[in-house]
């Protein structure tokens, strides 16, 4: 009975955790979607999101990076100080961060209700999937290697489930400017950049080259026009957002998330 | 060794944990933060809130979406086709501007030799391009990109106020839904793409009209220059020889300099002989051969207004025909 009640609360906090994440992440996009048309400093909203996707990012990456150079690096080296898997996992999250978050921004922009609430579907079901995969996987690894195993697997099973269906939701139900259909690439182009605030500013200066390729990707699908199936490559391109949404996600989770054993909850020693 | 090493981990691990619990703190703190500021934006800005839209929204139905959007296209035609005249005046300006130094450089002695020796090289209508429409090209196809641009921020405009006035009739407050609203900004991309008045006055240029004015003013200067070398010709029979004979008796007394000086006797009488015939000319025909080229550059104005305003009337047109096809890439 009382080891049922425990299933049930650790249970309840994993999902309460996965909701957390979820809300993390589609609350901070879109609030920052709300008031990017009126000023850059909705940037703001996407602050706190970074901050604990670096972090998670940080720490996942040096645990699993100190424990290769603990395995490859002499202890008697004059460079050990050096060589402890840090920066390259300081390197690993920034690089994560600076190319996620404004593709991720991007996607919340340009992306319609529908696709937004299967975005916040997947974050909870990437985050239940990373709680899932880690506990399985403490079985048999350490606590660094489960952790970042589990977040490329939870990553790649949400992403295998949520590409398609996103995919099919884009294919399906996106409207698309009729413009494009008569409009030269630098046409197409421009229609991109028509979607930027016309104060413009450092924001859109980031945006801009992410609408242009958009665009353009558009319009080589309408312009190449048949087979009817050959467009479905660019719903399919535009579907691969899952695949930093489902990383995001893990990642977060991973922070928040205690799993008997991880580094968030040690075993007790016996 | 290994107590060190055990005493360095004793203190690791509690360190560790405190971050862990900072961060999972902040976490739920951000998510707390998000979810009050997302409350609190939407009950400032109900019923819309920027960008995604509300759950209860309105359609349009397409009769009225397809009647305010024709609408629009020719009420933008008749906003900017006030701006039409006002732009050629920045086209046309410099052109009308230097027919009176044309005008005074064509009644010069030298502007006279000048345009002769381009009439016999068969070159006069590109000293007249160079003389008067000197950056011309350039200012058209500037002044048809503005005029593009206004018939476009005219659209948006009036697009607007078209849909708040339907909606206001209609008794509607409710945001609009998500088809009619990519409906209305596919309209207004249209705008932007269809028929680009650019295009139609790189078309004008390339179609060498400009070379068609500068031909017919040289036509006209052809006349004007065959004319004059009858009048003066007449006169310098004369002249010459008196020039010359004066030169030579003037110099009489140093033999054989006195060839010379009949020479430039004869020189300086025919010289003077063109601007004596040159000043009578401007004296008389300067203000109708001005008047002639401002009837030539106000024609060609009329004309590339007409072919403006077609050119607009062309695109309002396409974009009215174009204007439901918003679509799904599972349509295409």
């Amino acid at each position: 009975m009382i080891i049922q009640l425990g299933v049930t609360l650790r249970m309840a906090g994993t999902l309460m955790n996965a909701l957390g994440v979820s809300l993390v992440m589609t609350l901070s996009l879109y609030l920052w979607r709300s008031f990017y048309p009126a000023t850059d400093f909705a940037a703001f909203f996407l602050v706190p999101l970074s901050v604990l996707v670096f972090i998670g990012s940080l720490w996942a990456g040096s645990a699993v990076h100190r424990a290769s150079m603990k395995a490859a690096v002499r202890g008697d080296s004059p460079l050990a100080w050096l060589l402890t898997g840090r920066l390259r996992a300081i390197f690993g999250a920034s690089l994560f961060i600076i190319v996620a978050a404004p593709l991720l921004a991007w996607h919340a922009i340009s992306s319609t209700l529908p696709e937004f609430i299967l975005f916040g579907f997947l974050c909870f079901v990437a985050s239940m999937l990373f709680a899932g995969i880690e506990k399985r996987l403490l079985r048999h690894l350490t606590p660094a290697f489960a952790r970042a195993t589990a977040l490329t697997a939870a990553t790649l099973v949400a992403c295998a489930i949520f590409i398609p269906v996103l995919a099919w939701a884009n294919w399906n139900f996106t409207l698309q400017p009729g413009a494009i259909r008569s409009a030269s690439l630098e046409q197409a182009l421009q229609l991109g950049f028509d979607q930027l605030p016309a104060r413009r500013g450092w924001v859109a200066e980031i945006m801009a080259p992410l609408y242009a390729l958009e665009y353009a990707k558009l319009w080589f699908a309408v312009q190449a026009g048949s087979p009817k199936w050959f467009s479905f490559w660019y719903s399919i391109d535009a579907a691969l957002i899952s695949i930093i949404a489902a990383r995001v996600s893990t990642v977060l989770m991973s922070i928040v998330h205690r799993t008997r054993g991880s580094f968030n909850e040690p075993k007790p020693q016996h | 060794m290994s107590q060190s090493l055990n005493t360095d981990k004793q203190v690791a691990e509690p360190d560790h944990k405190r971050n862990k619990r900072i961060v999972s703190l902040s976490f739920w703190a951000t998510v707390f933060f998000l979810a009050f500021a997302t409350i609190g934006l939407m009950l400032a800005s109900r019923p819309h809130v920027v960008g995604i839209p509300h759950p209860q929204t309105v359609e349009l139905p397409r009769t009225t979406l397809e009647r305010l959007l024709s609408e629009t296209a020719v009420a933008a035609i008749q906003v900017v086709e006030l701006d039409i005249d006002s732009l050629l005046d920045t086209v046309y300006g410099p052109a009308y501007a230097a027919i009176s130094e044309y005008a005074t450089f064509h009644y010069s002695v030298l502007g006279q030799y000048v345009e002769l020796t381009a009439a016999v090289q068969g070159q006069m209508s590109e000293g007249i391009n160079d003389r008067i429409f000197e950056g011309f090209e350039q200012r058209l196809t500037d002044a048809a990109s503005v005029l593009d641009q206004r018939y476009v921020e005219a659209y948006r405009t009036i697009l607007q106020d078209q849909i708040a006035a339907q909606l206001a009739t209609d008794g509607i407050s409710l945001p609009l839904g998500e088809i009619t609203d990519a409906v209305l900004q596919d309209a207004v991309a249209r705008a932007q793409t269809t028929l680009p008045l650019g295009a139609v006055a790189a078309g004008i240029v390339g179609s060498g009209s400009l070379r068609a004015v500068s031909a017919a003013i040289a036509a006209k200067l052809a006349t004007k220059i065959t004319a004059k070398l009858a009048a003066s010709g007449v006169i310098k029979g004369g002249t010459i020889f008196a020039g010359a004979g004066g030169g030579a008796l003037l110099c009489s007394w140093s033999g054989p300099g006195a060839v010379l000086c009949g020479v430039v006797g004869g020189a300086a009488a025919w010289l003077l002989t063109d601007a004596v015939v040159v000043n009578l000319d401007e004296y008389f025909n300067r203000e109708e051969f001005e008047s002639d080229l401002r009837t030539l550059l106000d024609e060609d104005r009329a004309r590339i207004r007409g072919i403006l305003l077609v050119a607009l009337e062309d695109k309002a047109a396409a974009i009215d025909e174009q204007t439901d096809q918003i679509f799904r890439l599972r349509d295409l």
